[in-house]
Order: structure tokens, then sequence, then C-alpha cells
């Protein structure tokens, strides 16, 4: 009986839940695969054997993580510093980004059905914004800056366009970091006004945003808003005038570094697990790292108004019974960083300068998750729920008179929906923990520099000699160093 | 069952085609827009528009009384739009327009005339005496021809107004006056969709 049921009932259902429980472990298990094996040459500093290991596992990225694909190779060459081969691959993610605006209602309803890996990768928005500040920054090292400029540009549409849809003024629509390139580089071009108001929008976004503004920007944005006539600013955005630590504006030859410390945050799976309440509440819990328990209590997801007016006649429904629920959420994974901040030495003159935090990556991505996570959450009811209603469903349907049989096919139902429950945890591999930046006025020549990096308590954990760097005069020259210590 | 198996060789037969590349020859005039951004033939018309306009304006009478030829020079397109415009392209359409008018002649970029001199630099240790070029023979530029290339975007959701303002200049090195300004504008109204299968 059990066996003429089980073939008659789903032969195509069991084979079909069956490939799409194993494509999603695979899919899930790639993110962590390609973490672990790119993360150890990454670390050692080789970042074309990390290139050459991608491009020859490209199984490691899917059919849908083609942005990452192409984002992690672009960032792996800018570290390289081979600047256009960087270039090209960072607009190719850009290009996949464009291409995914329109969603595959295919994609939707499989991922509905499923989870939400089976969707396209389409970047967060720290990712995007970090891709057109590498992109930027290939142009600058190259001395291209009207290129650069087209990036600001780029970037400054969607952060229109994310303001606009951004009704309460509280999610991630704006970059510090980017704002502050972007201020440097209208000025070398000479556009002043532009200059300021990218500086003004820098300022804001360190303001509004998890990443503190770094005193030496404040004090730097004072003074250029108070020389150049524009000292209302300094009151719209609060900021006094500055101490001691504040970068003096440079109108001459000047050597820009940027650093990047540490390895970047990944996403990682937690399992959080609740029960639904028929027709009403969904209530799900988890045990985080440090012991405590966190519960989300929520409306279950809506069923079709024929359900509730037979739940409210006492009716059976199509949502069954109460029943357990198991969800996989995304948290953020991050990793300790001996490096903590660099000095740079410019050896003609014996002066050594500190390096600033512009940049971190660890508490961007802590606050878009938790800013994302109602809408992460919500989906995933909707997704779990549906899910276990169908398997009840189906095991209703296929319950013969043989227990054990009974017993087999709820246990393979239940591990196959569990199986397919996983959280989207893609994301770009091979971002830094935090970026620095230091700024070295020179004369026009030739110059060598030595940059330590330095750990919590000052000491000197690397040094790295950078000989024979020409600067012309008035030009701003940008040089790029990494210590994923 | 038959049905069944019609359906799947039916979204095999679907799914096949969809992936084989095909690709097709097309008139190098003809006006195709994928994306809405700049391409091939808004560098094409607008140079041609341009050029048509800089060469009906006074300033070439001057010239042409003394039935002379001013020698032109292209300067820098500077891009200050929000796409990376290959600029080169476009100055390359300016310059083979004006060439091709007849009416004007040109001299070698910057870039071009440094290679130039170079190769003189090797003639004059390799080539035969008969044959090597001179130095100092070279012609000076009477004009330079400057631009930019602007945008202006106004974008919701899926859809977007892009407006390209292309401005040219015609500047004379000797005196720096400004003989002619030409302005092209072109805009594009660009709708994306929403979702797909």
């Amino acid at each position: 009986m059990f066996y003429t049921c089980f073939t008659t009932f789903k032969k195509s259902t069991a084979i079909i839940l069956l490939t799409a429980s194993f494509l999603l472990i695979s899919c899930a298990g790639r993110s962590a695969l390609r973490q672990e094996k790119i993360n150890k040459t990454v670390t050692s500093g080789d970042f074309l054997s990390a290139v050459s290991m991608i491009k020859d596992n490209d199984n490691l990225y899917g059919r849908n993580e083609q942005f990452l694909y192409y984002f992690d190779i672009g960032v792996l060459y800018h570290y390289a510093g081979l600047f256009d081969s960087s270039t090209t691959y960072l607009m190719k993610a850009a290009d996949v980004h464009d291409q995914l605006f329109a969603r595959s209602i295919t994609n939707e309803a499989a991922a509905i059905m499923t989870n939400d890996n089976m969707r396209p990768y389409r970047s967060k928005r720290y990712e995007l914004v970090m891709l057109h500040l590498f992109t930027a920054l290939n142009f600058k090292a190259q001395g291209r800056i009207d290129e650069a400029l087209v990036e600001s540009r780029r970037m400054q549409l969607h952060f229109d366009e994310w303001q606009r849809t951004d009704s309460r003024g509280r999610r991630y629509t704006s970059d510090g970091l980017f704002h502050l390139i972007t201020s440097f580089a209208y000025q070398q071009v000479g556009e002043s006004s532009n200059s300021l108001i990218s500086l003004y929008k820098a300022v804001q976004a360190y303001q509004r945003g998890p990443v503190k503004l770094p005193p030496e920007v404040k004090g730097y944005a004072y003074n250029r808003f108070v020389r150049n006539d524009r000292a209302d600013d300094t009151a719209r955005l609060n900021i006094s005038a500055p101490g001691q630590n504040t970068w003096p504006e440079r109108r001459g030859s000047e050597i820009v570094l940027i650093s990047y410390a540490g390895r970047g945050p990944v996403l990682k799976e937690t399992a959080w697990s609740g029960t639904y309440i028929k027709d009403g509440l969904l209530v799900i819990n988890h045990k985080g790292p440090d012991g405590k328990n966190e519960t989300i209590s929520m409306h279950a997801p809506p069923l079709p108004a024929s359900e509730y007016e037979k739940a409210n006649e006492g009716k059976p429904t199509r949502s069954g019974t109460t029943f357990h629920v198991k969800f996989a959420l995304p948290t953020v994974k991050t990793f300790p960083s001996r490096t903590n901040n660099f000095s740079v030495l410019l050896e003609e003159s014996g002066k050594r300068f500190n390096s600033v935090m512009v940049n971190d990556l660890d508490a961007t991505t802590e606050s878009y998750l938790q800013e994302n996570l109602n809408t992460i959450v919500a989906r995933t009811a909707v997704r779990v729920v549906l899910r276990t209603i169908a398997a009840e469903r189906a095991k209703a349907r296929v319950r013969t008179e043989n227990p054990l049989a009974n017993l087999m096919i709820n246990l393979g139902t239940d591990v196959l929906s569990s199986q397919m429950e996983r959280a989207d945890v893609r994301g770009a591999s091979v971002t830094p923990k935090t970026v620095h930046m230091t700024r070295i006025p020179v004369e026009p020549g030739v110059h060598n520099l030595v940059i330590d990096a330095h750990d919590r308590n000052g000491n000197v954990i690397e040094k790295k000699r950078f000989e024979d760097i020409a600067v012309r005069r008035g030009q701003k020259k940008y040089l790029f160093h990494h210590s994923f210590k | 069952m038959g049905k069944f198996k019609a359906l799947i060789y039916l979204a095999l037969a679907l799914i096949v085609a969809g992936c084989s590349t095909k690709v097709s020859r097309v008139d190098t005039d003809s006006t195709i827009d994928l994306t809405g951004r700049w391409n091939d033939t808004d560098s094409r018309l607008v140079a041609e528009e341009m050029i048509e306009d800089c060469l009906n304006q006074r300033w070439l009478y001057k010239w042409e009384t003394e039935g002379k030829r001013p020698t032109v020079i292209v300067g820098n397109i500077v891009n200050r739009s929000h796409e990376h415009i290959n600029t080169q392209t476009f100055t390359r359409n300016i310059e083979r327009e004006l060439l091709n008018s007849g009416r004007v002649q040109f001299v070698a970029t910057r870039e071009e005339r440094e290679q130039l001199r170079e190769e003189r630099l090797d003639q004059a240790e390799h080539a035969s005496v008969q044959t090597q070029q001179q130095m100092g023979e070279e012609y000076g530029a009477d004009l330079m021809l400057i631009g930019s290339i602007n945008t202006i975007v106004d974008q919701e959701g899926r859809r977007a107004v892009i407006y390209y303002q292309v401005n040219m200049e015609l500047v004379e090195i000797e005196s720096n006056m400004k003989v002619w300004i030409g302005e092209k504008q072109i805009k594009k109204y660009v709708e994306r969709a929403s979702t797909k299968f």
C-alpha cells in the first residue's frame, strides 16, 4: 500500500524535492567554501594566485552569483595593483547589477518555495558602493581623474534613488568615504563648488551612518567651508572649530595612501526555531553566541480571506494546526585583526604621518543587516510557513495504514523540508575590515616612503617600503597598501 | 503522459534555443539602442551635426577669402557625464567629418606628435640622408577644437530621462579668441522592465 501510494503520489514531486534539496545544499555550502579557500591566499598577500584559483574553480560561484565572481576578482586585482584588470572585472559586476534590475518571476517563485539562494545575487548596497569606490580608486591610481568622477556620478544616481525610496530616512543611503574621495577628485579638477558639496555629503553620511566621523575629516571640512564662504554649512552640519587632529587644506603635491587592514566580515547562518500558531502568531527564538535568548513574534503570514472566514466559523483551514517551524537567518561574522592603524615615514624629511580610519566594513555590515532584518524575517516567515503547510498536507495525503511507512514519509518530508531552509549568506569574500587614509604633503619630485602597520598597542607588526614615487607639481598621487594580519 | 512528454520537449527546445548565440551583421549606420546609454549612433550623429554647423559659420569665410585652409588640432574632449564614454571615438568622428569636408586640415594630436618626433629622431640615426624626414618642419595649428560631454539624469525607479549635452568650441591658438561655439543635445527616455520570466 505504502509503495503504491508513494509511487502514484509523487514520484515527480519526490524527484523535484530531492533535486532541489541537493542543489540548495550545494548553493549554501559554496559561500562558506569559497571564503575558506580564498581567505588563506588573500591573507598571505598572494592576490594573483587567489584570482587564478577563482578562475580555475568558477563553480565556487554559481550562475546566480556572477556579481560576486566579478566583484571578488576585481577587488583582488585592485589589491595586486593591476588597475586595468580590476576595472574590467568591477565594470562587469556593475553590468550584472544593472541587468538584474528586472526580477525573474520564475526565480522569485522558486525562492518562495525553497529559499533566497535561488535568486540571483544582486549585491548589498555597501558592496555596490565598494564596487564604485574601488573603480574610482583604480582610475585615480592611473591619474584618470575624469573617469574617477564618472564613477562618482554613477554612484550618486544610486544614492539619489535609495534616498527617494527611504521614506523614513533611516537606511543606508549614502557613504562618507565615497563622498570624501569624490570631494578630492573634484578639487583636483578645479571644481571647487562640487568638491565642497561632496565634502558636505561626506560629513552628513558619516554623522548618519555606522562609521564615526573622523576628527581629521571634521576639522578639514570645517576649515574648507569657512575659507570658501560656506560657514552656513558648518552650522547645518553642527560642526565646530577643529582641535589639533585636522587635515590641513593642501593645494600642492600630495601622496594619498589608502591602506586596507584585516579581513572583512562575512555572513553566517544561524538557526532559529519556533511555533506557528494556527491563523495567528508566529513566535521564533534563537540562542545567540553570548548565550542570551532572542525572540521575535509576528503575525503569521496572511491566508486568503476565505480561509479566515473558515477559521472564524471554527472550520478547519488549509493552514492546518499549530506546528513547529525552523528558520535560518543570516548574521554577521567578524574576524579579529592584529592590524589597527598605519604610520608613514617620508624618508627625505624624516617626518611621520598617521593614518585615519575612514571606513569600517564590520560596522557597516552589522548596521545594514540590522536595518534589513525585518524584511528578511518577513520573507523567511512567509516561505517557512508556506512550505511547512505544504509539507503537512503532503504528509496527510500519502498517509498509509502502515505505521512504519507513515513514520518514514513524515521523517523524509521533514528532512527535505528542513534541508531547503537556508539563509542567504552570500556576499563579497575579499573586502577589508577597515580602510585607512594617510595624506602626505610632498614637493614635486621622487620620494621614498616606509609604511608601518601597528597593532592596538602601537607595536609595529609589518613594514613596507615604497621607492621612487614620482609626484608632479600639484598632483595627488594615490598609493595602496594592505595588511591582512 | 504523451502531453507531459510533449511539454518537456517543448521546454527543452526553448531552453536550447535561448542558450545559443546568434550573430547577424547590421548596417553601421543603423540605429540600435539596447541600454539607453551613449552609443555609436549618438557619437556619429552628434559629430556629423556639430561639424556641419561648425563649417557653416562665419569664422571659416575669413580663411577662405584669403584662399587658405585653417589647420586644426583636436584638444581635450572632457567627459563630465555619468557614463564611461569613449571620447576618442567621438574625437575621431569629428576629425573625420572636418577633414573630409576638405575645408580644413588637421595636425596630429599631442600624443601622436610625440610618437612622430621619436620616429624622426630614429630616422636621423638610421635612415638614409635622402629619405630621412627633417626636424623642425612641423605644421603649427591655427585653431584648437575643445569640448565636453555632460549629462543630466532624472531617474525614478525603472524610468529615467537622460539628457546629454555636447559642447564644443573652436579657439584660435595665437589669440585665444573663440571663433565658434557649438552645442548639441540628445534626450532619451529609458524604461526598464521590472519583471521577466
